[in-house]
């Protein structure tokens, strides 16, 4: 697996705003303290997994997957904001979005899908936990325009939260097409009780609980392998370590 | 331990009276039944005991060793050595089997257990329930069956090592060969913790074959009307609650 480090001082991809996929890969991509654009083409009949793991960062990426490609997104940021449209230019084009985030600070995000073509698929995972009072927005938008038909395209939205935030989901569904499949659902709220009782009723302190019902909530939401995961998960820890 | 409940009134947070005046004694070692129609309040009684926030207890008291424990959150009575085989056990997504227990286990001991004595165990304890190695590592009760969930309750009661045990309807959901299985789980159990005492909530005598129970208590509209052994289980199971609660009834109103 390739892997690419960002941040203030060290930018290897300073220049080259635009990648081009043409072979199968999978990427991670550690940033820190960046804002930064993107331009992504996944060529036809490419599969390509991308692994972020954003520290503050503002970042915002224009992709577009050719026929038969094949797109999954894990990312996984830790304060920040995340704005990604993707277009879905070849038939049977497949986009999974599985975006993770953390706030202790507002934040606003965008995620858009546009189905060009017919028999494209996406689904939008989006969970964001708010710490305190952060108010995280997630706007997130499906299309699918008129000539796109048997597309399907879900969305699974979530927010969870300690206390009243002002986090919001604004989850959309554009379809000018009859013949699709298509979903979305948002939650904003607390842990569930029933699962703290659950855990509790083991003698798992309060505290414990909500973590590990959080890192299951922010890892299990992304598709990683073992190792990827333990990455992932030790970056989650040494930030809530710092909060608490 | 000596557990006991003295004049429990109880209500859920919409102000609906579940428990009334109820009240029950149980010693170290001893096996009790609670039988009783449904919704007459045997979960909530359970959960009551175990500190769910679902309910409010505006009168009486729960004690072990003649101490309330009613200002303890539910982690601390669990530490305390009580547990709760619900009705429903919840599924929760992403959190494992083997991560959920470790965590309570290590919880209880006040340290953390090391990775491969808790891989042992567990093993040892699956065996034991024919359970298949690989829920350990899948996510707590997910996809798992009515009665695969009702063996994984058992399992995480054998890691633990409770006290005080409550058995939520634990028959319900099993088939006739794993009722056996976790039932021969429990009296081994009791066997190597004599003192450990057992709650039963049941609808049927089948489990009470296995483990022998030394009351049995029939409950009816938030408080138990009569008390009885084995063979007022039978009784009930050959005609119904009628006959039973009509008697109380008239005890009651004299
Ligand atoms: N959190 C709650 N809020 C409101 N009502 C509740 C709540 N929990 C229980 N109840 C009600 O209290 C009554 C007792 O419920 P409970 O689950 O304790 O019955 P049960 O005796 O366990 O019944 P079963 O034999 O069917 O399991 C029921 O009428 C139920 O609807
Ligand atoms: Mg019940």
């Amino acid at each position: 697996m390739n892997k690419i480090l960002m941040n203030n001082e060290k930018n290897l991809f300073s220049e080259q705003e635009k990648i081009e996929f043409s072979k199968n890969d999978t990427l991670l991509m550690e940033m820190d303290h960046i804002q930064k654009q993107f331009f992504l083409v996944v060529l036809d009949n490419v599969c390509v997994t991308l692994n972020f793991l954003a520290y503050d960062v503002d970042f915002s990426f224009h992709i577009k997957l050719g026929k038969n490609s094949h797109l999954t997104i894990n990312a996984l940021f830790i304060e920040g904001s995340f704005h990604i449209d993707t277009s879905l230019e070849g038939e049977s084009a497949n986009f999974s979005c599985n975006y993770s985030m953390i706030a202790g600070k507002d934040s606003h995000n965008t995620i858009e899908v546009y189905h060009h073509q017919s028999n494209t698929i996406s689904h939008l995972r989006n969970h964001g936990f708010s710490i305190n009072k952060s108010a995280i927005v997630l706007d997130v938008s499906s299309t699918i325009f008129k000539d796109a038909s048997k597309c399907i395209s879900h969305q699974d939205n979530q927010i969870i939260e300690q206390q009243n935030s002002l986090s919001q989901i604004n989850p959309n569904l554009y379809i000018d097409n009859y013949d699709v499949d298509a979903s979305h659902s948002a939650y904003v709220g607390e842990f569930k009780e029933n699962e703290l009782f659950y855990l509790m009723s083991r003698g798992i302190s309060m505290k414990d609980a909500k973590y590990l019902l959080l890192k299951a909530f922010l890892l299990g939401n992304l598709s990683l392998e073992t190792d990827m995961k333990e990455k992932y998960e030790k970056k989650l820890t040494d930030f809530l370590s710092k909060e608490v | 331990m000596n557990f006991s409940i003295e004049n429990l009134n109880v209500n859920s947070k919409d102000q609906k009276e579940i428990l009334k005046d109820f009240s029950l004694t149980v010693k170290p070692g001893e096996v009790h039944v609670i039988m009783g129609p449904n919704g007459t309040g045997k979960s909530t009684l359970s959960k009551v005991i175990m500190g769910s926030n679902d309910y409010i207890v505006h009168h009486g008291d729960i004690k072990i060793n003649q101490e309330s424990i009613l200002s303890l959150d539910t982690c601390e009575r669990s530490r305390k050595g009580i547990f709760l085989a619900m009705q429903s056990p919840i599924s929760i997504e992403g959190v494992t089997n083997s991560e959920f227990l470790r965590t309570a286990l290590s919880s209880k001991q006040g340290s953390n257990v090391g990775i491969y004595p808790f891989i042992q165990m567990m093993e040892t304890a699956m065996k034991d329930l024919k359970m298949d190695d690989s829920m350990m590592h899948r996510s707590i009760n997910q996809d798992f069956s009515g009665g695969e969930r009702k063996k994984n309750e058992i399992l995480q009661m054998k890691i633990l090592k409770p006290n005080f045990i409550i058995l939520d309807e634990l028959d319900s959901g099993l088939d006739v060969d794993s009722l056996k299985i976790v039932c021969d789980n429990i009296q081994q159990y009791l066997k190597e913790n004599p003192t450990t005492s057992v709650l039963i909530i049941t609808h049927y005598t089948r489990i009470l074959d296995y483990l022998h129970p030394d009351f049995v208590h029939i409950m009816e509209k938030g408080k138990i009307v009569k008390t009885g052994d084995f063979t007022l289980a039978k009784q009930i199971e050959k005609n119904g609650f009628s006959c039973v609660i009509e008697v109380s009834e008239d005890n009651v109103n004299e």
